[in-house]
Formats: structure tokens, C-alpha cells, sequence
């Protein structure tokens, strides 16, 4: 890896899926059916990439330097032979980040009356 | 289904390049086969068929992502950069999604298009999955091209072929074979396991030790025959086929050294093929060691031979230079002399390949240009349909191209929609190959070697991607072609026109012409077959098949060392059968009809040596216990047949055919002459023909009769082949087959270590021999119902379009004064002009090719007059009948109508 940093802000904004991939990795490790099933589940049904879709963006991430392969867990949770995702720091700070985007764009609109529901 | 989807899909991950596959493929195949699994079980056949497109369709946008769009950052290394080429699969991408919404909009034409072309690939992937098995694939021997089967023909004796080897040649050819790495010889035997459990009979080889160095197929477990092996003694060793170790011993994997009972004999077991190993037959259960010593006899020629010819060296070369020794042969065995002098004997070397694949490579060659002929009606079909849709939207074509479409972005049009039918269609036609491969081998018909290696392999889905793509080049292109040029006349006058060009029409009759002219090739040639078939059902066997049982005893020579004893058992075995229930009649014989030579020698009579040089004709030996004849209603014409005395007394009493009557005596009297299977026996060794009985077919039923000779169980000179293996053969007043339990308990009440081997009826036998031209008839008559069925489709679409474009022309007509019979003879000479001018192109190309296809046939020409006249009239009536509803159609045009809708 390399030296030198790079900027969390430089991420943002994250596509949809994105995030969605991020925020199915945030407390566990998970192989790619879980993860699409995870988004799947997440998005309602709106969102339903093809595996070939899904590891397309998980390849970005791992490119980017926000996810990484990880082993599978001591436990029995997971299984050893599977392959895994997990969040990396940087991979962290950036869904923080972009939570956070997420999160003024929703305070401006109840500011401004477009919303009025809770979060 | 779902396993071969996801092998498809592993295949397809190779597309992508190799550092993505390595860091993420194993997680995509794992997550689809996860997702397929899941979605059969909870969403059924369409959620499951809805994903497999989805996540293809995914896999490949990813390909095409990758090798394109995010591939390394290289400089371009021509002047379309990346981003040109980003644009350009974006816009694919884009263009795909549009086609598959309009294609989606017209699903009637959708899914005809899909259907018929699906047929089409699918019959196409199935039938070359056989050929790629069968025919193309090497055999599964390291080095297999470089094997030969050795046999031999005799001029002398009028043989051009299939003598196979003897004891003396092996030893010799081993010897003086310099152009050959290792020669060996086996023999196809069948013995009884007799340890704990049920004892079975089954198929086994004697094989010289030299077959493991010929074949080069390590074993297994444990070992191969080894030179120090022996068998002889009342043991010996063994090596099991995969099949056996599993079923019988449970794969143990400590069978190695431990001992089983063959024919009542301890064997040590010492080695276990694996299972792809099948030679000499899929069959083969056991191998045993065959020794043939340095010093042996020359031997009879019972042994088959197999070499493996020396690296660089063609099978050619060796025949020659084996040749070339043969003369030397009586040196080292002087009794060979006469099979040098006299029979003339030369050595042929022939290709394992083409001897295990035999005649079914004709045949499967034929049967894969006939289903080629049926996508290329297929294909024509939905050409004509685009054709059809092109017009319709002659008028949207018109406008993309007043705001500046260009050719090119027309082409692409129209060549996407076609491509995305296609894939639909081969994926369709991929599930029904998958599907009819299956149920081919599952059924599993006799003499279709190598069938167990029938499979959807990669070879067979390049194959099938090679034609989805000539299929949408094909239809693609042809409404491109035809589009029309007149932009402006189109535009102005809104799409209507009084009647459609000449042009159009001349495009639409070409493609009817096509369709009847191949639909006639393929008619004629399941018609053929049909005639063929039809011959062979009605060939006279020689016998009644009727109601018979057969079943195979074969007796341990451990236990019973000699004839009487063995003809003893039959005998005693055959009057117990006869008692039974049901049973009518009971006989034995040592080889059934139909089954082929089984054993031969010439024929001398007493008295009337042959001229020096020659040798008698060769007939075919039988050993028959009484009753054979009785119960196979084999006719007696002349003289008396065998009964109880003649083993018994010994008599030396035959029976011979009435074909070798015909070819030692004809016109004369056979009975009382003598005869012997070889020269010079002991004066007391003669045999007497005691009487003459109807033919038999022996081998093939298009071979027509072989002479033979049918001889007691017992007799001085013991000629018949040994009575120790017999078939013995029941005729029943009940279901034959119910009478096997009865049966096994006699056998068991006898001997109860004797199995009953090759249990079926004389009518399993029949129905065995006509297989392949059944096989053969059958795939041909589909193909053809297809063809004349999309043909039939085909012109009745493009004379209903017809109609439909001079409704207004008709409407003229009519108002002018024509008759309801003259519109429809107008339209009806419309098509039988079309439909006689693919006949007779029909016929022309069926009498070209029909000629391949001799060899299949029997008792029909291939230009066959009658075949050719029927099929024409056929054709010529379905197709009218075809022409006939739209001529109806247009016959009741309501002239104001038509001309108030212009």
C-alpha cells in the first residue's frame, strides 16, 4: 500500500450501490451472496445487482483501498473455503463521511419543510 | 439443469481477463451457484430461467466493462483511445436494452422468433455433442492415434477383411514388428464370481500382458498384468474394472491381495482400472492374464490383436513392412504353410478410432447436415419475419433517417435485435440439447459406441456460439439488405401503398423457393430411411420370435472338465425346463441368430477333396441340444432333426442350413453325405447330414443368411463349439419374461452357483438388430417433420402477407369484375408457382446428396423413383393447403372496403 494517505473527502459523493456495499460491510465480514442479499434487503428491493454488477463495484472499492479481502473469521460463523469483504479504514471513514453528506443534505431539506420525517 | 448453468457460467468467467478472475472469480461462481439454488427453490421454473438471463446478461456488461472501459492504463496503442471505446460499449450497451424493449413489445413475434430458432441450435448442439463424442474426440488412450487393431484377409478363401489373429502370428508379429512398439492378443470370455453373494455372470477379457504397454492406462489401485503372471493351475491373478470394484465390493479400498472365486477358481485380485477405462468393450468387467508362450502352436484364429505402432510411423507403413515378413512365417511354424500358400493371408492395420466408432460415423455426419438444413429453414423463417416487421416499420426507418441516422447506425438496428434473438434462442436450444443428450443416453441404444462420453462439453458450446452466430448474421443481414431505398416516396405517401413492389415479393418467393427445396432434400431423405425400415421389419429371420425366452448357462470347466459332463447338465437342465408351467418347448444352442458368426471353419466332403490350393467355402458351426429347432420354429425341409440319441449314442449326425446346401451341393441330395470341419480327420470322425433345415439370419439382417452347421452336444470327433456355454431357448404360452424366477429356481435347484446370463426374447433380439436404422429413422424423421412443418409456416406466412399488402389490388380486381374462384386461383398459383420450383430444386438436390446415404439403406435405391414422387406430392399438397386459407382470405375481400381504407 501506499505511503501516502489519500483524502476520504476524495471519494465523495459514493454511488448508490456504493454505499450500500459499504454499509453491508460495516459490522461484519461478509462473502458477495451475503452482501447482495444484504443490499437487496437494504434498498427494499430497488436495488438488485447481478453478480457480475455487484463484484464489478466490489473490485472499484478494493481498487480504491476501501474494502479488502479478509480471512475467514476464527468462529464458526463463517465458512473457511468462502471468499470475504471487509470494511478497511479508510473504507470506514469514507461511508462516515458520506453518511454525513447524507445526513446535512437531510437536515437542509426539513430546514427548508421538504421533509418532515424523523431519522 | 442448474449444474449446467453453472458450468456455463465458470466457462463464461473466463472471458474476463486473468487478474480479475483470480481475485474475484471463485467468489462470483460461488455466489451465483448460491443464487440459482435459492431461486429454484423459492420462485420456480420462470424466477430461475428470469435469473440465469439476468446474471449472464450481468456477467457479460461486466466483461465488456473490463476488458474495455476500466482496462489497465496503457497508451493507446492506435488512435482509438480508451474513451472512444468507452463510448462505443456504452452505446452497445444502450443499444441492447432498446432492442430488448422493442423486441419485448411484439412478444408474439418475439417468442416465435425465439421458438423456431431454438429448435433449430438445439437440434444442431445435440447432434454434434454425438459427433464431437463419437467421431471427433480421441480415444480416451494416451496416444490413441497411434493404436491399430491387427487383423487379417485372406484372398484365397475370398475374405477381404476380419480374420483376426492367431497364437503363432502374435508371437511372430512381436517378433519381426520393427515398425511396431508392442503388439497383444486377448480374448472376450464371460466368467461366474462366485463368492458371498448372489454369483453374476459377466464380461471379462484375456489379455496378453503386452495390452497395459499398448493402451498406456495406468490402473487405479495396484497393478496391470505382469509378463510372471499366470493362469493356469486353479489360480491366478486379476484386475478389476472400475464398475465391478464398485458395485460388488463397495469401492473397498483394501480389494488389493485379497481372493475371489472366478468360475470356481481362487484369482488374487491385484489391480482396479479406472473408469473411463473400457476396452476391449464399456462392458468388460475383469481382465485376466492370457499367456501365450514363445514356443506356442500356431493356434486358430480366435485371437483379436491390438499394437501400437512405433512413434512417426502410419499404420500404412507397418501393414507394408509386416507384409513384406509374412512369407518367412512357415519357418518358424510349419503348419502355417497352408494359411500362406493356400488362404493367401495379408496383414491389415487399422485405426483403433475407426474400429471402435465402426459404420455410426456415416451416419451421424448425415444426420448433422440434415439438422443443419433444418436451422437453415429456421432461419429463413424468421429472416421472413423481420423481413415482415422491417416493413411495417418502414416508416419509423424513414424518419431515423431524415434526422440523419446513418446506414451504419440502421445496420446495427437491426443486427441487435437480431443478436439478442439469437442468444435467447441458443440458450433455449442449449436446455433442449441438454435435455434430448440426457434422455439419448439414459435410453442408451445398443451398438452407439462411445456413448457413455456423450456430453455438453466446451468444444460442443464453441460450437453451438459458431452457429448462434452465423444464425444472426443470417437473418440479420437479410433485412438490411432489403430496406428500403426510397426515403422520400415512403414519407410522402405515409407508409400506404397500393401494392407492394416487385422487388419485395421476389425477396419473399426466394425465401419460399429455399424452404420447399430443403424441406424436399430432408423428406426425401427420412423417406428413404422409412423405406429402408420398413425392408427390414419385413426380412424373414428364419425363425419365429414370438414368445421366447433366452438366457445363457455357462459352466465353470473346473467343475465340469469335460463334454459328457457338461452336455450331461444342459441336458438334464433341459428336461426340467420342459416340465415347467408355461413352457412349451425347450432347446439349447451354443450361438443365437443375429448374434454373427460366432465360430467357422470350411467344410470338406468325404470323398471329394478340393483342388490343391483351395479351400472350401467357410460355414458356421453350432452346437444345438434337442428341441432348438422346435422352439425357435426353425423349419424342417428335408430329412430328420438332431434329437436325445445322437449325444447320447454318439452318432455323428448334423443338421445343415439350406444356404450351405445351396453352396456345396446345389441341385443335389445333402442327405448321407459326409462331411468334416477341417481336412483329414480320423475315418471315424465323418460326420452324416441327417437333415436339412430353414435359414437363419446370422448376422446383420441386411447380410442376408451364412451357411451352417448345426452339430450334437457329444460326438467322436467333438467339432461343435463346447456345450458349456449355451443358450438355451423357451418357447412359453405365457409373457416370457414372467417365467424368469421359475426359471433361475431349476438352474439353482441344479447348480446353485450358476447365474442366468443374457435374459431377453427372441423379440429383444429383432428389435436389437434394426436399432441403428430405427435410430437413424427416427432422429431423420423428425428432422424432416420439422422442416415440412416450418416450411408449411413459412409459406403460409409470406402468402398471408402477401395477401394483406394487394388487399386493395384485390379489392380493384373484384370491384372490376373477378370471381371469388379467380382471386383464389390467383393467389394459389402464387404459391404453387414458388412451391414446384422448390420441388424441383428439391429433387435435384436430393438426388446429389441422397448418394451419401447408401450405405444406410437397404433395399431401396437412393434415387428411389417411388420415395421421390411421394415426397414431392406431399410437399406440393401441404403447401397448397398452406396457400389455401389466405387465398380464401383474399377471395372474400369486400372491394368497398378495401378501397375505402386506402
Amino acid at each position: 500500500m501506499s505511503t501516502q494517505r489519500p483524502d476520504p473527502s476524495g471519494f465523495l459523493p459514493l454511488s448508490n450501490l456504493s454505499f450500500h456495499v459499504l454499509l453491508a460491510l460495516g459490522d461484519r465480514r461478509c462473502h458477495g451472496y451475503a452482501i447482495g442479499k444484504d443490499v437487496e434487503k437494504r434498498s427494499g428491493g430497488r436495488l438488485n445487482p447481478t453478480t457480475g454488477g455487484l463484484y464489478q463495484a466490489l473490485k472499484r472499492l478494493d481498487e480504491d483501498g476501501l474494502v479488502e479481502h479478509a480471512p475467514a473469521a476464527a468462529d464458526r460463523s463463517t465458512d473457511a473455503r468462502r471468499q470475504y469483504f471487509k470494511l478497511t479504514t479508510l473504507g470506514r471513514r469514507v461511508a462516515a463521511l458520506e453518511a454525513q453528506r447524507l445526513h446535512e443534505l437531510v437536515a437542509d431539506a426539513r430546514a427548508k419543510k421538504l421533509f418532515t420525517g424523523s431519522v | 439443469m442448474t449444474p449446467l448453468a453453472i458450468r456455463l457460467y465458470r466457462i463464461l468467467l473466463r472471458l474476463y481477463p486473468a487478474s480479475f478472475r483470480r481475485g474475484y472469480g471463485t467468489g462470483m461462481a460461488e455466489m451465483f451457484s448460491l443464487r440459482l439454488t435459492e431461486s429454484a427453490r423459492s420462485h420456480g421454473i420462470v424466477g430461475w430461467l428470469r435469473l440465469v438471463a439476468r446474471e449472464y446478461l450481468g456477467l457479460l456488461a461486466g466483461v465488456a466493462r473490463q476488458r474495455v472501459i476500466d482496462a489497465p492504463k496503457r497508451p493507446p496503442p492506435t488512435r482509438s483511445g480508451p474513451r472512444d471505446k468507452r463510448e462505443i460499449i456504452a452505446t452497445m450497451l444502450q443499444e441492447i436494452r432498446l432492442a430488448i424493449r422493442r423486441l419485448a413489445k411484439t412478444p408474439g413475434f418475439t417468442s416465435v422468433a425465439v421458438v423456431t430458432v431454438g429448435l433449430g441450435i438445439g437440434a444442431n448442439t445435440a447432434i454434434f455433442s454425438l459427433v464431437n463424442a463419437i467421431v471427433l474426440r480421441p480415444l480416451p488412450f494416451p496416444a490413441a492415434d497411434r493404436g491399430v487393431r491387427i487383423h487379417h484377409r485372406a484372398p484365397g478363401i475370398g475374405l477381404t477383411g476380419g480374420l483376426e489373429l492367431t497364437r503363432g502370428l502374435y508371437v511372430f508379429y512381436r517378433d519381426q514388428g520393427s515398425l511396431l512398439d508392442e503388439v497383444a492378443a486377448y480374448r472376450e470370455n464371460e466368467f461366474t464370481i462366485t463368492d458371498d453373494g448372489e454369483p453374476i455372470r459377466v464380461p471379462a477379457a484375456r489379455a496378453t500382458y503386452t495390452l497395459g504397454d499398448v493402451l498406456g492406462v495406468p490402473p487405479l489401485l495396484g497393478r496391470w498384468i505382469r509378463q510372471d503372471d499366470v493362469y493356469a493351475d486353479g489360480t491366478g491373478i486379476v484386475v478389476l474394472s472400475h464398475g465391478l470394484w464398485q458395485s460388488r465390493y463397495g469401492a473397498d479400498p483394501d480389494i488389493l491381495g485379497r481372493s475371489i472365486r472366478i468360475d470356481d477358481v481362487p484369482f488374487e485380485v491385484v489391480g482396479v482400472m479406472p473408469s473411463d477405462f473400457a476396452f476391449p468393450s464399456r462392458d468388460t468387467q475383469l481382465w485376466i492374464p492370457r499367456v501365450i508362450p514363445e514356443n506356442t502352436r500356431f493356434g486358430g484364429f480366435g485371437e483379436y490383436g491390438v499394437a501400437r505402432l512405433k512413434s512417426g510411423v502410419s499404420a500404412l507403413e507397418a501393414q507394408a513392412d509386416l507384409n513384406a515378413r509374412l512369407p518367412s512365417l512357415p519357418d518358424r511354424f510349419p503348419n502355417a504353410r497352408s494359411v500362406i500358400d493356400d488362404a493367401k493371408i495379408g496383414v491389415l492395420l487399422q485405426p483403433m478410432k475407426d474400429y471402435v466408432v465402426g459404420d455410426i460415423e456415416q451416419t451421424l455426419w448425415i444426420l448433422l447436415g440434415t439438422v443443419g438444413f433444418v436451422l437453415l429453414i429456421a432461419c429463413t423463417n424468421v429472416a421472413n419475419l423481420f423481413l415482415v416487421r422491417a416493413e411495417v416499420r418502414q416508416r419509423e426507418i424513414a424518419v431515423r433517417t431524415a434526422l440523419g441516422a446513418s446506414q451504419g447506425h440502421l445496420i446495427r438496428l437491426f443486427l441487435t435485435e437480431s443478436c439478442v434473438l439469437t442468444v435467447a434462442g441458443s440458450a433455449l436450444g442449449l436446455a433442449l440439447a441438454w435435455g434430448s443428450v440426457r434422455g439419448l443416453v439414459w435410453w442408451g441404444p445398443p451398438n452407439i459406441p462411445r456413448l457413455h462420453e456423450v456430453g455438453i462439453d466446451g468444444p460442443v458450446l464453441a460450437f453451438t456460439a459458431a452457429i448462434t452466430v452465423a444464425a444472426a448474421v443470417v437473418f440479420g443481414v437479410i433485412p438490411v439488405f432489403h430496406r428500403t431505398h426510397h426515403i422520400g416516396a415512403t414519407l410522402r405517401d405515409g407508409g400506404r401503398t397500393v401494392s407492394a413492389g416487385r422487388g419485395q415479393f421476389s425477396a419473399r418467393n426466394a425465401l419460399v423457393v429455399t424452404q420447399v427445396a430443403v424441406a424436399m432434400v430432408l423428406l426425401v431423405g427420412s423417406g428413404l430411411m422409412v423405406r429402408s425400415f420398413w425392408y427390414l421389419k419385413n426380412v424373414d429371420p428364419g425363425f419365429d420370435a414370438s414368445s421366447v425366452l433366452t438366457f445363457d448357462i455357462g459352466l465353470p470347466s473346473a467343475a465340469y472338465p469335460d463334454r459328457q459332463r457338461a452336455a450331461a447338465f444342459q441336458q438334464q437342465l433341459l428336461d426340467r425346463l420342459e416340465n415347467l408351467p408355461g413352457v412349451e418347448q425347450a432347446g439349447a444352442v451354443s450361438c443365437l441368430p443375429l448374434l454373427g458368426w460366432c465360430s467357422g471353419d470350411p467344410l470338406y466332403e468325404r470323398g471329394a477333396p478340393p483342388d490343391p490350393g483351395i479351400i472350401p467355402p467357410i460355414v458356421a458351426r453350432r452346437t444345438v441340444a434337442p428341441g432348438y429347432f422346435e422352439a425357435t420354429r426353425i423349419p424342417l425341409l428335408a430329412g430328420r432333426l438332431l434329437d436325445r440319441s445322437d449325444h447320447e449314442q454318439m452318432t455323428n449326425a448334423v443338421v445343415v442350413s439350406a444356404r450351405l446346401v445351396e453352396l456345396y451341393w446345389p441341385m443335389q441330395d445333402a442327405l448321407g453325405k459326409q462331411v468334416f470341419p477341417g481336412s483329414d480327420p480320423e475315418p471315424d470322425q465323418w460326420y452324416t447330414i441327417v437333415g436339412v433345415v430353414g435359414d437363419v439370419q446370422t448376422g446383420k439382417l441386411s447380410d442376408g443368411p451364412s451357411p451352417l452347421v448345426y452339430f450334437p452336444l457329444v460326438s467322436t470327433a467333438n467339432s461343435g463349439p463346447p456345450p458349456h456355454i449355451m443358450t438355451f431357448t423357451l418357447r412359453t404360452t405365457t409373457p416370457p419374461l414372467d417365467l424368469v424366477d421359475a426359471v433361475r429356481r431349476e438352474v439353482w435347484t441344479l447348480n446353485s452357483s450358476l447365474p442366468l446370463a443374457m435374459v431377453r426374447t427372441l423379440e429383444q433380439l429383432i428389435s436389437r438388430a434394426s436399432i441403428q436404422t430405427t435410430f437413424t429413422m427416427l432422429l431423420l424423421a423428425i428432422a424432416a417433420g420439422v422442416a415440412l412443418l416450418l416450411g408449411a409456416i413459412g409459406v403460409y406466412g409470406v402468402i398471408s402477407y402477401v395477401v394483406s399488402k394487394r388487399r386493395n389490388e384485390i379489392g380493384i380486381r373484384i370491384a372490376l369484375g373477378a370471381t371469388q374462384r379467380d382471386v383464389r386461383r390467383m393467389v394459389l398459383r402464387q404459391g404453387g408457382t414458388a412451391a414446384a420450383l422448390g420441388v424441383a430444386l428439391g429433387v435435384a438436390g436430393a438426388l446429389a446428396l441422397t448418394r451419401l446415404m447408401d450405405a444406410l439403406l437397404f433395399g431401396v435405391s437412393p434415387t428411389d423413383p417411388i420415395t421421390f414422387a411421394a415426397v414431392a406430392t406431399i410437399l406440393l399438397t401441404t403447401t397448397l393447403v398452406a396457400c389455401y386459407v389466405p387465398a380464401r382470405r383474399a377471395a372474400g375481400v369486400d372491394p368497398v372496403e378495401a378501397l375505402k381504407a386506402e
